[in-house]
């Protein structure tokens, strides 16, 4: 059993920040024709994602919100304590990005900075090890920075010449959740899983030490479903995620609701990581949660990995969670590792800045 | 037992084939209506219909719509 009961930490900030440029789903020209672009969007529910073409890292976004969350809390660099920066696209191998970021923002040096190497099920387990290192009081001022940009072409796609072709599913975003020290708090519960014999199913492998970068890793190889791949981008087995979805993220919402002695009514928004529509649906309909408790950014942002969660938020239910009234959330990340994790917490008086949009 | 003419009605809604029945001995893989997207939907649908949830291991090994139809009961 992995089970945090949290006392003394409050979510003070969420932000979020996204490229400006948006790729429209039916304009993509991975679709060989309306009909196939349309099938998708019903199914994937993905019509257009952010996506900034190489003009900038997973940790400008980052930066981004982070300081913005600092501005509108009265927060300065010298105040943080530890920075986190939770993603699967860091700047460079080595050094961790947080690194690069507490140099960027000018912390101070008795701040703690590491990488944490998750995606889609990044908010609750950056939460678990923030709010748990939290715990005896030495970290007062935190930063939680996640999300992912792509670096290179994600898979599969069909034409395999060009990079803008990729299947438009995923998006980029980077996002801030900012933590403090507080004996007032309210209780928060954290739940964390992994199944690693699913390590595959969602994996890029070159580029690591098992499989460093050949030559031959830039070369396509084409799947049963006619769609090319190459080691160097990131593949996923799609069924093999879907069943692990639809079976994991329910039970750990239900397991959720039973530790905490809450039922589906007593919570205002549910906040699923967001895979794709049939997926959430599919979960959604199983946890028995009204669809009105269970906002969506996937429409218009696409799967956004761990940025997934503080960009709902931000997106879709900023107003409700900044109206001054006390929310109760369950939110719950799922995906590659396999990695799962939940989180049931209270907001009140968060400080949620309109989306950052960069150029 | 699950009942396999229901099932075959359900895969053809799945699959959205409407000018023709189809068959339990047939290979679903081999149909042109077959991709990504309609394994997806054919997993949702069986977890609808059957709350059964076949793994992408175990269902790589199906290859007719009666091995999937026995899947299903096995299951159940």
């Amino acid at each position: 059993m992995a089970t945090q009961h949290i006392q003394n930490v409050t979510v003070r900030g969420i932000a979020s920040a996204v490229p400006k440029r948006i790729l429209e789903v039916r304009d993509s020209k991975t679709f060989p024709s309306v009909k196939e672009a349309e099938k998708f969007i019903a199914a994937v529910g993905v019509e257009r994602v952010r996506h900034h073409l190489g003009t900038m890292c997973c940790s400008d976004m980052c930066q981004a919100s982070g300081e913005k969350l600092m501005a509108e809390l009265g927060w300065k660099p010298e105040d943080i304590d530890m920075l986190i920066f939770l993603s699967q696209s860091m700047d460079y191998i080595l050094p961790a990005t947080a690194c690069v970021l507490h140099g960027k923002m000018r912390l101070r040096q008795d701040c703690a900075c590491f990488d944490i190497g998750l995606g889609c099920s990044g908010w609750p387990y950056g939460l678990s090890v923030a709010c748990g290192m939290m715990q005896s009081g030495g970290f007062k001022k935190v930063l939680l920075l996640m999300g992912d940009a792509r670096g290179i072409a994600i898979s599969p796609q069909r034409v395999p010449e060009n990079e803008s072709k990729a299947t438009p599913l995923f998006g980029d975003a980077g996002t801030a959740t900012a933590l403090e020290y507080d004996s007032s708090a309210a209780a928060m519960t954290i739940d964390t899983y992994t199944d690693g014999t699913g390590y595959e199913a969602i994996i890029r492998r070159a580029g690591g030490t098992r499989e460093p970068v050949k030559k031959e890793h830039s070369q396509y190889t084409v799947d049963e479903f006619g769609q090319a791949h190459r080691a160097i981008d990131t593949t996923m087995d799609g069924a093999a995620v879907f069943v692990f979805g639809i079976s994991q993220a329910p039970r750990a919402v239900k397991g959720m609701l039973q530790r905490t002695g809450q039922s589906v009514e007593d919570v205002d928004y549910f906040l699923f990581h967001q895979a794709n529509l049939m997926m959430n649906e599919q979960i959604r309909k199983k946890c028995k949660i009204p669809p009105e408790k269970c906002p969506y950014s996937l429409h218009d942002f696409g799967n956004n990995s761990s940025a997934s969660i503080p960009l709902t938020m931000v997106t879709q239910i900023r107003e409700q969670l900044t109206d001054g009234a006390s929310h109760k959330i369950i939110a719950c990340g799922f995906g590659v590792g396999l990695s799962w994790g939940t989180v049931s917490l209270t907001l009140q008086n968060c400080v949620i800045p309109p989306l950052i949009e960069m150029e | 037992m699950m009942n396999q003419s229901r099932f075959l009605a359900q895969m053809q809604e799945v699959l959205e084939i409407e000018d023709r029945t189809l068959s339990p001995d047939e290979e679903f893989r081999e149909l042109p209506e077959w991709s990504s997207l309609a394994y997806l939907s054919t997993i949702a649908m069986i977890d609808d219909e059957y709350d059964v949830i076949i793994s992408a291991a175990d269902f790589r090994k199906l290859q007719t719509f009666a091995d999937i139809a026995r899947a299903i009961n096995e299951r159940r």
